[in-house]
Parts: C-alpha cells; structure tokens; sequence
C-alpha cells in the first residue's frame, strides 16, 4: 500500500482573541517535518508567511512569530534540529540537504492548509533559514515571494563530490525577492551572499548594512513588513 | 550566579539606603510632569497600515522641552483596544515596527517610545550639570536631583501616560508596560509612579537597579560604565560615594518597587553580566504587588523567548496568569 503523508495540527493554549497557536506535524514517505503555526482566528483565508530559523538557535518564540498576525498574516514556522554550532560547515552536508528537502516539503503542504491562500505566499529566513527559505521558494512554479536575510551558506563542498549550492535555487526562484546583507557578517560569508544575489533572475531588491553582523537589523524587519503590503497585492 | 545562590538572596533588598523623602520627591516631580500642557499629534508613519493595525508616529512634548517620538501601532480589531506601553533597552531606540508588532497580533495597540537623546528619534534638550561623556545614569549627576536625565525621562513618561488616558480608543482598564533592561525599569518605574493607568507589568532583567552594588561587584562597566567613570573622574578616593550614591537612589528601580501596585512577570537570567541577577533580586524583593519571578540560565542578557511567550497569557488572560 503506498504510504500517504499526513499532516496533523495540535492545539497550543495561547489566549489570544485574533489568532489561534497550533503545532503541525506532516509524517509519511520516510520523513516527520514539525513546524509552529499561528493562524488568524477570523474565518477564510490567508496569505502565509513560511518562515525558517537559522543555526545554532531554536525556532523562534510564540510571541516573536504572532507579529505577522497583526498584518493579517498566517505564520508557519519549521523546527529543524541544526541548533548546535552556528556555522552550517560543521554539519554534514545531508543534514544540510535535509533540511531543504524538508523546507520544500513544508511548502507543499503549508500551501494546502484549508485557511491559506495559495497564491500569496512569502518565505523569510535568517542566515541558513535564508537558505531553507530560498529552496522552499526555488520549488514553486507560482510566484512567491522570499525575503532572506544574511543567507547562507552559499557554498559547501562534500568529501564525495556532493555539493551545496544556494545559487542554484536561488535562480530558480519566481517571483520576487528582498535580500539583507550584513557587511560585517562573518559567519555568513559575504562574498558567496553576493553571488547568491546575483542568482536571482526575478525582481529583486538587495539592502546592505555596512556595520552589522551576523545579527537581526531592525530596519530591515521593517523593509521585510513593506514586503508583506506590498505583496497583498502582487507577488 | 547559581540557582541555590539565587535562592538564598530571597531576603536581598538593597545595598543604598532608600532617601527619606524619596515618595514625597516623587510627588512633586509627578505633579510638575502633570502642570505641562499636552502637545502631541499622532500621524501616518512609512509603513502602511493593514486592516487590522494602523502603523501610526506620536510625536509629543516632553519634560523639559524633549521632543519625544514613539511608534504607535493602533489595533482595529476592536471599538477599545487595550494597550502595551514598551521601553526599551539602553541605549537603543524602539525596536522594529515589525517586532512592536507581536502585541499588535494579540489584538493589542502599543506605544514605543524612544528615550531622548538615544538611539532612536527623541531629541534632549540637554543642559545637564557635570559630565555627559558617559551615558545617562550620570548625566546631571553633579546638579539637583530634579535634574537628573532619569527624573526627567520618568515625568515624561508621565506625560506619555496622560496622553494616553486622553486616547479614545484605548480600554483605560487594560494598559500594560513591557520592557527589558533599562525597558523594565522604565516600565517599573511607570508602573510604581502611575498606578491609576498600569494594570500589569512584564519586567525582564531590569537595569538601573542598586548602584551601590553594581559599583561593589565591578559591574560597573558596560551599561553602567558611568558609575566607574564618574568614580574615577570624580570621587577617585570614595570619599564622596554616600553623597552620589545618594542622589542615585531616587533614580533606582529597586525603590520603584515598594509602590508598584499591579501584578508583576519577572524574569532574570543566572549569566547575566550586565545587569547584576543580585541587584534584580533586590528589585524583585522588594515588589509587594502579586508577582512571580521567572529563573533562566544560559541566555545571559539577550532575548529570552521563553519569557516572551509567557507573556502571551499574562497579557491576553483576563485572569492574571503567571504561567
């Protein structure tokens, strides 16, 4: 019998009067893909934020993910478990691939959730989440768009001849994107963010912050919020 | 700090003597806050707004002639929103539209102001007596305690607080402070100075608390560099500490706390290096209102997700929930 994929949402008890705090979890085919989601309470359907964590750090909080509530923005969030070191070298290249296959995997699914609108959707990630966040995007035929910030690692060698290479979905991506890149970044390198912009062959948009680091910018979180205006009407 | 250490400064309340008329101090500076006409307009900021949040900038007069600026992220979900009022960490400005957005998705309305003369958008008026080359906890150190930047960053915030009581649209029974460092002093010290607004307040590692042990432990650097700078410019041989230390204590979040009346969520991480998990001990000890302390470890002064989401309930619950 050929194995389907199921995906299944548990309630969080969060009081909140306008959203509703769920963890999912899509299993079959040899794979368990978790991920946090925060859907607007009110009836119909929704644009979607897929938003993906960097390493060396968990998924981010409840309450740093209900934010996109106040656009009007459902938020699934994946949990993968790269939470060690910071530096995506020190993991072993499938973990790296896995992690793509599972972000692609959670675009799929996400999508299909009975209050998503299917075609206004935004991939958002930090650091190795920018690269989680340019794959799920890469694999789409629709338009999505995709805001990353610091994305990484735009290039990883294996022993075997395996490769990971960001610039690759990058230009596979459709739609358009906003891209943040720290110039005193020195986990995420910034020579290979560069070329993973110039990657890009749809609508893009590249901000440079010449004295930040491997860190979260404020104003590029608020570039990020004009992104989701502006992609209520077109993507 | 270890948690069995922690635990054994559950009757930790301070290492500077609380000024006699530190209450009747507080009075006047209040009532001085409260004789200043409002000024303020309330207009469309760069981002646009979304159907159920309006992404608005307040710009008022402070004490002084500050001009102050804050975000002012207006929900629409409701007729009467209730409202977080957020401070926050020194010496940085209001963070993100985005991140102020977080209380927007609970359906709540938030003012952020920005501290004057800091990283954001809020202009001092300056004119403090003494040196004003090492931050703010000393800037007017050296003149009447009235004067201090702190005394005066509190009566605005009085004034903040009236703007708000006059704001329509916000439920008047449910106004909450959020803050962090010097955002959970300030939030405290707001709490404790205007009890008829505060209903509840969410207070992590609070800076600006028990100068006198800050400067003991060598903790005087980093944020609270200006206490050993002022030490070494100023009173290089100690001589003089009961008399600064002394105008300092109207100014610490630990005497705050004996006036806050509404519930308080606190938090403190045991790797904290820059503000003292001893001196916050002082300043939770010394809460009388209904509160609960929250013991992290590994965080050090950084954000502390867990005690974020903690307050998704403690604000969003009708009944006080501590989690």
């Amino acid at each position: 019998m050929r194995e389907e994929r199921k995906c299944s949402t548990k309630s969080v008890g969060f009081v909140n009067p306008i959203a509703i705090y769920e963890e999912l979890t899509i299993e079959g085919k040899g794979k368990k893909v978790s991920a946090r989601v925060i859907r607007p309470r009110a009836q119909g359907v929704f644009p979607l934020v897929l938003m993906f964590h960097d390493c060396g750090r968990k998924v981010r909080g409840w309450h740093h993910m209900t934010r996109f509530l106040a656009a009007g923005w459902g938020v699934v969030a994946m949990e993968h478990e790269l939470n060690g070191s910071p530096v995506p070298a020190d993991y072993e290249l499938d973990q790296l691939k896995e992690c793509c296959e599972n972000a692609i995997l959670l675009m799929q699914e996400a999508k299909k959730l009975s209050w998503v609108k299917a075609d206004r959707l935004v991939t958002w990630g930090e650091g190795f989440g920018g690269a989680l966040a340019i794959a799920a995007a890469a694999e789409e035929d629709g338009a999505v768009g995709c805001v990353v910030l610091n994305p990484m690692p735009a290039t990883i060698e294996g022993g075997d001849g395996a490769s990971f290479e960001l610039p690759w979905f990058a230009s596979r991506v459709k739609g358009s994107v906003l891209m943040g890149t720290c110039l005193m970044d020195e986990i995420a390198d910034v020579d290979g963010q560069y070329a993973v912009f110039e990657a890009f062959p749809c609508k893009k948009r590249h901000l440079i912050y010449p004295k930040y680091m491997h860190e979260r910018v404020n104003f590029f979180e608020d570039e990020l919020l004009k992104f989701l205006a502006k992609a209520e009407e077109k993507l | 700090m270890t948690l069995d250490e922690i635990k054994q400064l559950d009757e930790y309340r301070g290492s500077t003597p609380v000024p006699e008329d530190f209450e009747a101090f507080w009075q006047k500076r209040m009532e001085e806050a409260d004789q200043i006409p409002l000024e303020y307009t309330i207009s469309p900021s760069s981002i646009p707004s979304f159907p159920g949040c309006e992404y608005l900038e307040l710009r008022f007069t402070g004490f002084g002639g500050a001009k102050v600026y804050a975000k002012y992220l207006k929900s629409t979900h409701q007729v009467k929103s209730p409202m977080v009022l957020q401070f926050h960490g020194y010496p940085g400005a209001s963070r993100s539209w985005l991140e102020q957005s977080s209380f927007a998705g609970m359906g709540f309305s938030l003012i952020a102001m920005d501290c004057p003369g800091q990283g954001g958008y809020s202009q001092d008026p300056g004119g403090f007596t003494g040196t004003t080359v090492s931050g703010h906890i000393i800037a007017g150190l050296d003149g009447r305690p009235e004067d201090m930047y702190y005394v005066r960053l509190h009566q605005t915030i009085r004034i903040l607080c009236r703007i708000v009581s006059q704001l329509e649209e916000v439920d008047q029974a449910r106004v909450y402070v959020n803050g962090a460092s010097q955002g959970g002093a300030l939030g405290l010290a707001c709490a404790a100075l205007n009890p008829d607004l505060i209903g509840r307040a969410a207070i992590l590692y609070p800076f600006l608390s028990d100068y006198r042990k800050v400067w003991e432990l060598g903790a005087d650097q980093i944020a609270y560099e200006g206490l050993r700078y002022y030490s070494r410019w100023f009173d290089p041989d100690g001589s003089r500490m009961e008399e600064w230390m002394g105008r300092l204590a109207y100014i610490d979040t630990m005497n705050f706390a004996d006036l806050v009346k509404c519930p308080v969520l606190f938090g403190t991480d045991l790797s904290d290096e820059v503000c003292p998990p001893m001196t916050q001990c002082a300043v939770f000890n010394r809460l009388k209102s209904p509160k609960k302390r929250w013991i992290f470890s590994g965080h050090g002064h950084a954000e502390i997700q867990e005690f974020d989401d903690l307050i998704l309930n403690f604000f969003g619950k009708e009944e006080v929930d501590f989690g």
